[in-house]
């Protein structure tokens, strides 16, 4: 590893995200040292080989630095250090104290199987007002756990021994929400009053794992009407939270906007392929 | 990979192959060459053991926080290891770690410098308690220039990351940091600047918030601040709780802190703040004057070439006070 590598995974490890444009003008200001000339070419500037050559070092401790396209702009790309070994929520988010990271994973089940989802419509943003709701559950859980004495059985029917996750102040979440934000868990979109909470390319990157498994069902054990949360673009095959549904009721397949027109392209036609009704014109955006 | 050609696979099971299209990389691991492995204990387990401490001291430091010798020994040398091997263990294994974040990471790990305040302030220990015990209780001898490493007392139980990258590529890194981290980290330095140019080295809590508010930092932004910086170990807070005097008089004061000394000891970057600061009245003698106050502080200089620091690294001479709790030897 030459130290501008070294310095641009330092940088993954403070930033955990980059865009492409931001990793490259990381990598071409390195170069710069680097080379102790303004000039650079090309070849310097090549993102995908310094990744290449950063994971091949990384790989033994867990790390990697993974590429997803963003959902709805076909030319923005996101690469994010993630933690391989992180099945466990709480070993990637290191920096949460076991409430604030109770309420981070009731902020998930909410996004991701909240009463905002239809069977006909999808709708993996929560408005801002959803974290008092948040907050009510985990205080609920609160009150349970503690009414239930010492030990609860787990998902697993095993017996483990209660942890009362005192539920967070108004001011306390209102913290780690931006906490979360600025550790790119979450995004917001749109201002004040009407903000929206939606999952980050780095959420979606790093914990892929633990969303699919809480939030996915096979396709055997999917219920009756077809409704299932969580469901991967058609194209890419990563997981879909934004673009487009297809409009039949029930049917399965969903299309990021920033897949559709290489999908439409390489599929030679604009139907679905599960039910062959119009994707291009007549599926749902969500 | 582009995720059109992604299609063409269409199968359920790709998506397990397939990490977020990934730009996927499967390295051949290199065969381990055991570096003084004759305690018998498994090269592979050495290099596992290795990389543990590599994530423990990389996530730490995500958090600022420390590494304790006793908790490298709790979690990840193993049980599994008989208890008179386990410092050899220790040794190798922190040798790795410390090869592979040099190598890799372009850090490493250090002893965290003893927390220790001014002397003229320390005298009056009767009147003084300080907020933290101070750990280290060991004679002060000076650190050899060449950094040989054989100096014994440059030993702590507890350790933190240092950059060792040249820095131009610090100055790159720093640039990326989020927005609030970088307010973070500039008032941490104006604040540790201040503590360490003042006559003393260190000031009394009113002194200190005083330089503060023409920066728009007022008392409860400065409690808020201070609060943190010790915390994090910038700043060592003590105070005269001498239960003689009246609460009005009870004072506290701070100095530089382990972390500061660490990373903030580079004389380069103190100069050029006050240079900047002190604009045409900065000259050579002021400069000599930082510089005779960064050595009575015991600045850390910055980091050498990782080439010249030796493979053993600092702090594992010393490991024989180490608790490990098994005491069947």
């Amino acid at each position: 590893m030459s130290d501008t590598e070294r310095a641009f995974l330092q940088t993954f490890m403070a930033q955990r995200v980059l865009t492409n444009l931001e990793a490259k003008t990381c990598l071409e200001k390195l170069r710069r040292i680097e080379k102790e000339s303004f000039e650079i070419t090309d070849e310097d500037t090549n993102i995908e080989k310094v990744i290449v050559s950063v994971n091949k070092s990384i790989d033994e401790f867990g790390l990697t630095i993974v590429k997803s396209r963003d959902e709805t702009q076909p030319d923005l790309f996101h690469y994010s250090l993630v933690n391989k070994l992180g099945n466990e929520m709480s070993q990637s988010a290191t920096t949460l104290s076991a409430n604030e990271l109770d309420f981070f994973k009731i902020l998930l089940d909410q996004m991701f199987t909240g009463r905002q989802h239809k069977p006909d419509k999808d709708q993996f943003w929560i408005p801002f007002s959803g974290l008092l709701e948040c907050s009510q559950i985990q205080g609920r859980r609160y009150e349970e756990k503690r009414n239930e004495g010492q030990f609860t059985v787990d998902e697993d029917g095993r017996k483990v021994a209660s942890v009362y996750q005192k539920p967070l102040k108004v001011s306390e979440y209102k913290a780690l929400i931006e906490k979360l934000r600025q550790e790119s868990w979450i995004i917001f979109q749109g201002s004040d009053d009407s903000r929206r909470i939606l999952p980050s390319p780095r959420l979606l990157a790093e914990l892929r794992p633990y969303l699919t498994e809480r939030y996915s069902q096979p396709a055997a054990e999917e219920p009756a009407n077809g409704h299932n949360y969580l469901r991967n673009c058609v194209a890419c095959r990563s997981i879909f939270t934004r673009g487009k549904q297809c409009s039949t009721p029930g049917c399965p397949t969903r299309l990021h906007i920033s897949c559709e027109d290489a999908f439409y392209r390489q599929h030679q036609s604009n139907t679905c392929p599960a039910c062959n009704s119009d994707l291009k014109d007549s599926a749902i955006t969500v | 990979m582009p995720k059109s050609k992604r299609r063409e696979d269409d199968s359920n099971d790709d998506r397990d192959r397939d990490y977020n299209h990934t730009t996927t990389v499967s390295p051949s691991p290199e065969p381990m060459k055991p570096s003084d492995t004759d305690s018998g204990i498994d090269a592979a387990e050495l290099d596992r053991m290795a990389n543990q401490l590599v994530r423990m001291a990389l996530f730490g430091e995500l958090t600022r926080t420390t590494i304790k010798k006793a908790n490298i020994y709790k979690t990840i040398i193993s049980d599994s290891i008989a208890a008179n091997m386990k410092l050899k263990t220790y040794r190798n294994v922190f040798v790795m770690a410390q090869k592979k974040l040099r190598s890799i990471f372009g850090m490493e790990l250090i002893p965290l410098p003893p927390k220790e305040f001014p002397e003229d302030l320390s005298i009056n220990t009767t009147h003084l308690a300080t907020t933290r015990s101070n750990r280290s209780k060991r004679p002060k001898r000076q650190k050899t220039e060449s950094g040989e490493g054989q100096d014994e007392d440059d030993v702590g139980d507890v350790y933190m990351l240092r950059n060792t990258l040249p820095l131009e590529y610090r100055q790159v890194v720093a640039e990326n940091r989020s927005v609030d981290e970088q307010e973070f980290y500039g008032q941490a330095f104006i604040i540790c600047s201040i503590i360490l140019l003042h006559p003393k080295g260190y000031m009394e809590r009113s002194d200190l918030s005083r330089y503060l508010i023409p920066l728009g930092i007022d008392l409860p932004m400065f409690d808020t601040l201070i609060s943190k910086l010790t915390s994090h170990s910038y700043v060592v807070q003590q105070s005269n709780n001498d239960p003689g005097r009246a609460i009005q008089k009870r004072r506290q004061y701070y100095s530089l802190g382990p972390r500061a000394k660490v990373e903030f000891g580079d004389n380069q970057g103190f100069k050029e703040i006050c240079s900047k600061i002190l604009g045409e009245t900065f000259n050579p003698k002021i400069s000599t004057q930082i510089d005779s106050r960064l050595k009575a502080v015991k600045m850390l200089h910055s980091p050498v070439a990782s080439n010249q620091i030796s493979d053993v690294g600092v702090g594992i001479d010393n490991l024989e006070d180490v608790e490990v709790g098994s005491g069947d030897d």
